[in-house]
């Protein structure tokens, strides 16, 4: 039984691990900035409604939960890159 | 081995004895099973948000990551930044304020009102046992750092402990949890502070550690690097962190674990709920300073040691003079009760509302099911201390944990995300997507040293066992009848609200 799975899944996972083994630690890098980044820009287009304190109201920029959200990211981002 | 001076001593009391105290004052207040399982609805943004990462630090990670840290560098910051912070932005704006809009008490019971009964109780059953058996892990682990710190025999240390938070868990349910996981959360700070601070004076700043490390034959050129190659031969290639951790584990931990996501239920509001996650994911971006850079520190100073795991006590009974050491282990015992207590409130919730209260007792009143949720919580504190001595058939803890975590938490997020964010999933697809999930994870590991090439290989696990339970949901939801829109409307995101 455990050979079969394993013949069968053998090829599988090394066409994967060759996969991401092209892949190198510089460009991985770009691919978490560029996720990280795209999550930030769909924090940005969530409504008003949802992310501040008095719904549809006035508000000021930091008590809008995006921002926060944002800020947090930004800050991740700086630190893939340094620690790259 | 440490002597606890008497200044020590005088900490560690002063620290049991306000915890025992603060939740003997708020279970006087506690009436039903609102007040006992979500504090009634009553906790602010901050008090959730300090609780959140003191749940989720417990002694088993400020071991662990160090440990892993002393082993393999600070590509272990991984699990708490983007397994973290980025997953709690996603956990803030897609999952938890949905939960809390439901007004559920659990996320089985969230699962049961978006597919149907048997995801219900089939989720509630595998998280239920997964709890229980968690807190002897957590108990048995904890026992043995302060058996090599101090010297307490292990089974003094897990019957002292579990009494301590058997009492104010039992007391003050989620609100006790949560004050006190706000006090145990800065003082985990503190002590944490203290030992990086005590560290980095005595390797001479960040430039006498690069230094020191450098020079050290058995360090790897990645050693101060976030992104691993994937051919590494650590579990923590770039695309085991990324898949793995950042798009399965770190998500499916801060949206879809009870333990978790519990504390936000009981926040006052769907407002606070969202920045209760956004706090909470602005302190995790400091916890790697205070947990991984310590075990590099640890690996500078003590390199020949046996396993990464004794880097935390090592470093502990060297480093600091009396009255410190006290702090810094406080802040140790801190970390380790406020996650058992989180585990252990949460355990008697799923048994209670998604078990006894659905298939026992259908009519119970709050105050009956508030009663059977007290006498749970001792129940399962008491089963704790047994199953403890189980765990040391694992090799190293914190595998051991994630390693168990990984068999559930793919498929569990697979089902909570389709349900989040796709109308036609439906319970058919739901029930078929976590078992065939589970069977996924559990054959990976059954076969893994014959598949993968990393070691240790639970990130990879979790993504294919995630990748699976989606399309098997996927598939088996477009072959069966969808669910009336009417009935899941208010249980799925919407940018709106």
């Amino acid at each position: 039984m455990k050979e079969m799975i394993v013949s069968t899944l053998k090829p599988v996972a090394e066409f994967c691990f060759e996969l991401v083994n092209k892949v190198t630690p510089d460009m991985a890098i770009v691919i978490y900035v560029v996720l990280m980044a795209l999550l930030a820009l769909w924090v940005m287009t969530l409504k008003q409604e949802g992310v501040n304190q008095n719904g549809g109201g006035r508000y000021r920029f930091w008590q809008d939960l995006r921002t926060s959200a944002v800020v947090i990211l930004v800050l991740q981002i700086i630190i893939y890159l340094i620690f790259r | 081995m440490q002597k606890l001076a008497f200044i020590d001593i005088v900490i560690i009391i002063l620290y049991l004895t306000g915890t025992l105290v603060m939740g003997f004052l708020l279970g006087r207040r506690q009436k039903t099973s609102g007040d006992y399982f979500l504090a009634g609805r009553k906790l602010k943004w901050w008090m959730v948000g300090f609780s959140m990462v003191a749940t989720d630090i417990g002694s088993l990670e400020l071991v662990g990551v160090a440990g892993g840290a002393y082993v393999y560098g600070m590509v272990l910051a991984n699990f708490d930044w983007i397994a973290c912070t980025v997953s709690m932005i996603i956990a803030a704006f897609i999952f938890i304020p949905f939960y809390w809009k439901a007004g559920v008490y659990t996320i089985p019971e969230y699962l049961g009102r978006r597919y149907n009964s048997s995801v219900h109780v089939l989720t509630a059953i595998i998280w239920g046992s997964f709890m229980v058996a968690n807190l002897g892990l957590l108990l048995w682990a904890a026992a043995k750092t302060v058996n090599v710190v101090i010297g307490w025999p292990m089974p003094l240390t897990i019957v002292l402990i579990a009494a301590v938070v058997g009492f104010y868990t039992f007391s003050g349910g989620l609100a006790a949890v949560v004050y006190t996981d706000v006090l145990q959360c800065i003082i985990l700070i503190i002590g944490s502070v203290v030992l990086l601070a005590v560290g980095l004076v005595k390797i001479g700043g960040i430039d006498g550690l690069v230094h020191k490390i450098s020079l050290l034959p058995s360090v790897n050129e990645f050693y101060f690097r976030l992104v691993l190659p994937a051919d590494t031969k650590t579990p923590f290639s770039w695309s085991a962190v990324l898949f793995g951790l950042g798009f399965v584990l770190g998500p499916a931990y801060w949206a879809g674990n009870q333990v978790i996501v519990q504390r936000c239920l009981g926040a006052s509001s769907q407002h606070e709920v969202k920045k209760a996650v956004i706090f909470g994911a602005s302190l995790k971006i400091i916890f790697p300073f205070l947990m991984v850079v310590p075990g590099i520190i640890g690996f500078a100073l003590y390199p020949k040691l046996k396993s990464g795991d004794d880097v935390y006590a090592t470093m502990l009974y060297n480093l600091l003079p009396k009255g410190l050491f006290g702090l810094v282990f406080t802040g140790f015992l801190a970390a380790f009760m406020s996650t058992v207590d989180s585990y252990l409130n949460s355990a008697s919730t799923l048994w209670t509302m998604d078990i006894y209260k659905r298939y026992i007792k259908k009519e119970a009143t709050p105050h009956h099911l508030m009663m059977v949720g007290k006498i749970l919580t001792v129940v399962f504190i008491v089963l704790a201390v047994f199953l403890a001595p189980m765990t040391t058939k694992f090799s190293g803890i914190f595998n051991a944990l994630q390693t168990l975590l990984s068999i559930f938490q793919g498929p569990t997020l697979a089902i909570l995300l389709l349900g989040m964010v796709w109308k036609r999933a439906n319970g058919q697809g739901a029930i078929a997507g976590l078992l065939i999930g589970v069977l996924t994870s559990s054959t990976l590991f059954w076969v893994q040293a014959d598949i993968f090439q990393a070691k240790d290989p639970y990130l990879y696990i979790a993504w294919w066992s995630f990748l699976m339970a989606v399309v098997v949901t996927v598939a088996v939801s477009l072959c069966t009848r969808a669910q009336l829109e009417e009935k899941i409307k208010n249980l799925m995101f919407s940018k709106e609200s």
